[in-house]
């Protein structure tokens, strides 16, 4: 830098415009900005990002939602006021934990159904007959798929029983 | 030891953190409406998306109701909350849930539609492309810059911290928050000079 600083320093110029310097560098800088065209254009133009960055924000922070912050907030208060019961109920009965249960429920149950291999109960066999003179009936019963089977016997002629 | 002024709905800071405390409804109403708009402005300067930004001020208010009896008032409620929401914005990437949003919004020039209609009324049409072109460009500069200088210089631009309290909120050296400030200066400088010659 010109006067009584050694060269040119941006970073300077930075710092002072943060007012992050003393009294002597402050005075230095001060003086050379009124001679150095090209470190007083460098803290214009730090003014006028400033400026603008203020603006750009300003403009973004049209578009925030105080009232749903503030619904969000109330809500969780109440809930955490409210008594360790009806905190357990609201938890269990939210959308977010009954919806997953429910799902996992009916999908555990089509599971268990098709995955479930049939018990062979006590080996299915005759279930009742019938004899006559001329014939008889057996009625059976298949014992995995318990199909009922008609088993009708004719006696040939002559024969007896 | 916090500072006794009244917020603008006339309760001191210390009435009001011991209402909070408390558990009362209209405290927490008074804190959001008193802080929201300035904790989202630092939050969006971090981000650079609305809808994070969002999201990160309600966790910041959850965090307050769950913490507040904690509260000792060594620092003023306002510069607790600041921290908070700095943490949280710095942490809102890693969120991995966050990774999968259908739809988010980041900064930009679009989107505020009332505040674009109020102010196409006021200015004519040329200097309203102007103004939009300059926040693209500002836009795009801020978010190539890391998110460590897009902080710092939150922090410094919006809320005047000192180098010191930004360097003790980061952890840094103030040596550092200087180099950085003028790494971010020097590229949003850039950005907006690459903008203007490309116009003329």
């Amino acid at each position: 830098m010109q006067e009584n600083l050694p060269h040119c320093d941006s970073e300077l110029i930075s710092r002072y415009y943060d007012g992050e310097l003393g009294q002597v560098e402050r005075s230095q800088v001060e003086r050379h900005i009124l001679v150095c065209p090209s470190c007083k254009q460098s803290l214009e133009d730090i003014k006028e990002i400033s400026s603008q960055y203020g603006a750009h924000l300003a403009h973004q922070s049209a578009g925030m939602n105080t009232q749903e912050t503030e619904k969000h907030v109330l809500k969780y208060l109440r809930r955490s006021e409210a008594p360790l019961w009806t905190r357990i109920k609201e938890t269990f009965l939210s959308k977010k934990i009954l919806v997953p249960a429910t799902a996992t429920a009916c999908v555990a149950l089509l599971l268990i159904s098709v995955l479930r291999t049939p018990v062979a109960d006590s080996p299915s066999a005759i279930v009742t007959s019938v004899s006559g003179d001329v014939s008889s009936i057996i009625i059976l019963e298949a014992p995995e798929t318990r199909q009922t089977i008609l088993w009708f016997n004719e006696r040939p002629e002559g024969q007896s029983i | 030891m916090v500072s006794n002024t009244s917020n603008t709905y006339g309760w001191t800071e210390d009435e009001l953190i011991e209402r909070l405390k408390k558990g009362q409804e209209e405290a927490y109403r008074i804190l959001v409406r008193e802080y929201h708009s300035r904790l989202y402005s630092l939050a969006c300067g971090i981000t650079m998306d609305r809808e994070e930004s969002q999201d990160i001020l309600q966790e910041v208010f959850l965090k307050v109701c769950s913490n507040i009896k904690g509260f000792k008032g060594k620092s003023s409620l306002f510069t607790w909350l600041r921290r908070i929401t700095v943490n949280e914005s710095l942490n809102w990437r890693r969120r991995a849930k966050r990774r999968f949003r259908w739809k988010h919004q980041p900064l930009d020039t679009e989107g505020t539609e009332g505040g674009v209609e109020l102010e196409r009324q006021e200015s004519g049409p040329e200097a309203m492309y102007q103004k939009k072109e300059l926040e693209k460009s500002l836009n795009n500069g801020l978010n190539l810059l890391s998110e460590e200088a897009r902080t710092i210089f939150a922090l410094r631009e919006l809320e005047g911290l000192s180098y010191d309290e930004i360097a003790a909120q980061l952890n840094l050296s103030k040596g550092t928050v200087s180099s950085r400030l003028f790494y971010a200066r020097q590229r949003l400088k850039e950005f907006l000079e690459k903008d203007q010659g490309g116009d003329s």
